[in-house]
């Protein structure tokens, strides 16, 4: 058994998404983030760092506030320049029950930030990377990926 | 000559046709999945038949509006691709087809409005007095449609 047989199922509204699950580097739970209502940051720290925290919306565009019904944090992306998501719910998925299909030009949108498409227990699920997930976030000017 | 056609009713306003072996099944209150990024027209697809279909809503897009997630109806389609495949999409629908036969002297302009007719239709018919057009499925399907609106 190994990490890359698997993929992370992620929930946000609702909304499931699957990522690589060597992606998903931590998870921990949102009472542990910290936040700044009045400029509308939530930040993770971990080990000395400030780590930037967002919550997606349906169509995984940022929100400004954190939803309720979220109830952890996945920090996601490259060490140099990790993020969090909030999730409302989380699992493993075996990759050998899914099967990666390309995304139908149909269904491309201009800044889609999917992979592809899986089918899995008669769904269908869309697959993302943290890479194409962080593209579309308000990185601070200085940040930006 | 005439040639067979199933005439759809897109919503309330819109009719178009399609060929008669282009329309493979008719699904009512399908189980539809969000696809996060999508064009607001083609916003969810489907699983048939172990495939996943993409579910256009023509006359959302014909009207510059975002479609109904959870449509009632939608026709199965087929059609050649460029390269001779056979793909096949999902066509939201209004109410159950027709099967029509269509003569050639039937051809006639495409409606002036929405000027969208002219992406998607690939001739027109008259029919009880309207004009409905012979929709191209590959284009409608090609993506061409998220790159501008109607």
């Amino acid at each position: 058994m190994n990490e890359s047989d698997y993929l992370a199922e992620l929930t946000m509204d609702g909304q499931a998404l699957l990522l690589p699950q060597t992606e998903v580097r931590l998870l921990e739970s949102v009472l542990d983030l910290h936040s700044d209502p009045a400029r509308g940051e939530v930040w993770l720290q971990s080990e000395g760092q400030h780590i930037p925290v967002w919550s997606l919306d349906r169509e995984l565009r940022p929100l400004p506030n954190l939803p309720t019904g979220r109830r952890f944090c996945a920090l996601l992306g490259p060490e140099q320049q990790p993020f969090g998501l909030t999730l409302g719910g989380f699992r493993l998925v075996a990759r050998s029950g899914c099967r990666l299909l390309p995304l139908p030009p149909a269904l491309r949108g201009a800044d889609s930030p999917l992979l592809g498409l899986v089918i899995l227990d008669d769904r269908i699920l869309p697959v993302s990377d943290a890479a194409r997930l962080a593209r579309r976030l308000p990185w601070p000017a200085e940040a930006t990926p | 000559m005439s040639a067979a056609a199933w005439l759809l009713d897109l919503d309330a306003g819109f009719q178009a046709a399609v060929g008669h072996l282009e329309l493979l099944h008719l699904l009512e209150y399908p189980d539809c999945y969000p696809i996060p990024g999508s064009p607001s027209h083609c916003a969810v697809a489907l699983l048939w038949e172990d495939e996943i279909l993409p579910v256009v809503d023509l006359a959302a897009w014909l009207h510059g509006q975002p479609m109904d997630p959870l449509p009632r109806l939608v026709a199965v389609v087929q059609y050649s691709s460029a390269d001779t495949t056979i793909d096949r999409g999902a066509l939201v629908l209004a109410g159950p087809p027709t099967l029509i036969q269509v003569d050639d002297e039937l051809a006639c302009e495409l409606p002036e409005a929405p000027t969208g007719w002219s992406r998607v239709a690939i001739s027109c018919f008259d029919w009880q007095a309207r004009a409905v057009p012979v929709v191209d499925l590959a284009r409608m399907f090609s993506g061409l449609l998220a790159t501008g609106t109607a």
